[in-house]
């Protein structure tokens, strides 16, 4: 069994980690806004389209896992949002676009 | 401690390694599925200490595998922690049922973390002093009266440990309006006397069953504080109605003493407390309810188990 101690200095050192854990995250903005680009485009035509919604879902769902743990805790939070408003009323397509736009806006700026 | 951490975002899983590290936990293993972490549960030689798993997976949930863990022999008595963006009622109450220890949500906090893998590490301690215990003894299980077991029953029944957890979640959520019952078997050092470890837990698992079977609700959840009591907690609204509660209980038992009859086996009798409801303003701690919730059971509302001697003592004990 190992010590459940905190050793002096770990902390900067999981900062460090976390950093590039986020670099990582940045990195990755490319591929989950295409999956976000890709379900808008498919619910713009039809708002019901449950593959759409659930391929949605599911990435706000990931992005709300990980972002806040990062520091990025207004994406996660807001992430977290849509992923609840699509459980709660999946048809509800006025008030998920609006988030979700903001969304994307704030992910893409990430990557500036 | 050997750690299984499940989870489908492999970045998220980074962050955990990095934070478990940082609590000096670094044997650490992830997978990204639910059919991966069963898969290997069971090739590891060396059993995990603790698993870690998030809830919303594709193709099998993190409370699905929760469940298939507790089946698997490995991993039947390690504490799972779910570690989850779900923070709704329906979701921890589901997870509970479903055999976790501890619910954490995300984002990770690293001192939530440290708390949870604080528990893991003295639950780790105590079952391998057990198992070397019984290793030593040569007799298998070594099994005290007063231990606070798991007991096998197919939903609805944790250990004492995740009842205190499951009761405090929802108190951070502000959502503990539930009732706590206790129930005590009042023969029970007299059954744990004659029967082995195994059968004693056996038909402690019985009384479980009976109990969550008479409460009828989905969301309640039992288990058993050792010393033959246990403690139900159940919806709050509507109010259980403790007279056709103890009624269906004391059908049950009557059966179940029968057949103990047949085996030759002492008939169990079981003291029923009166319930204990607390309020979102209440000052005591969700813990203490379920302590009182077992105290009352020694001044019983009512006595069942098809005895003679059988009585009903009405409200106020």
């Amino acid at each position: 069994m190992q010590s459940n101690i905190r050793k002096p200095g770990n902390r900067s050192r999981l900062s460090d980690t976390l950093l590039a854990i986020r670099a990582k995250f940045v990195g990755s903005v490319d591929e989950r806004l295409s999956v976000l680009a890709g379900a808008v485009a498919i619910l713009g035509e039809n708002p019901h389209e449950a593959e759409a919604l659930g391929h949605l879902r599911r990435e706000c769902h990931r992005i709300a896992g990980i972002a806040g743990s990062i520091g990025l805790h207004e994406e996660g939070a807001l992430a977290a949002e849509i992923d609840g408003a699509i459980k709660s009323d999946p048809a509800n397509w006025p008030v998920i676009k609006p988030m979700l736009e903001d969304l994307i806006t704030r992910l893409a700026d990430l990557q500036k | 401690m050997k750690i299984l951490a499940v989870d489908d975002e492999p970045l998220f899983c980074e962050v955990l390694v990095a934070e478990l590290q940082n609590l000096g936990q670094s044997d650490v293993h992830v997978v990204y599925s639910a059919a991966d972490a069963l898969k290997q549960v069971i090739s590891e030689t060396k059993p995990f200490d603790c698993v870690l798993l998030d809830i919303d997976m594709p193709e099998m949930t993190g409370i699905d595998l929760c469940s298939l863990l507790r089946k698997t022999p490995q991993t039947s008595d390690v504490p799972i922690i779910m570690v989850t963006s779900r923070s709704e009622l329906d979701s921890v109450d589901k997870a509970f049922a479903a055999g976790a220890t501890d619910y954490l949500v995300k984002p990770l906090d690293s001192r939530e973390l440290q708390g949870r893998m604080t528990m893991a590490v003295s639950i780790t301690r105590e079952r391998i002093a057990r198992k070397q215990a019984a290793a030593n003894s040569n007799q298998g299980t070594v099994f005290s009266f007063e231990e606070a077991c798991r007991l096998d029953i197919e939903h609805s029944c944790l250990d004492y440990l995740a009842m205190q957890n499951y009761v405090l979640k929802l108190n951070s959520m502000q959502m503990f309006t539930q009732s706590a019952v206790g129930f005590r078997v009042e023969n029970a050092r007299e059954l744990f006397q004659i029967l082995t470890g195994a059968d004693f837990k056996g038909v402690m698992a019985d009384v479980a069953e009976i109990i969550i079977e008479a409460i009828r609700s989905e969301t309640s959840i039992i288990a058993y504080a050792g010393s033959g009591r246990f403690v139900a907690v159940t919806g709050r609204y509507p109010d259980i109605d403790m007279e056709t509660f103890a009624d269906q209980i004391e059908q049950k038992l009557v059966t179940l003493n029968q057949w103990y009859a047949e085996l030759g086996q002492l008939p169990v009798r079981l003291d029923v407390g009166q319930p204990v409801n607390r309020s979102l303003i209440s000052l005591e701690s969700p813990a203490d309810v379920l302590e009182k919730a077992i105290e009352n059971t020694y001044q019983p509302m009512f006595k069942v188990g098809g005895q003679p001697d059988t009585l009903r003592l009405g409200r106020g004990g």
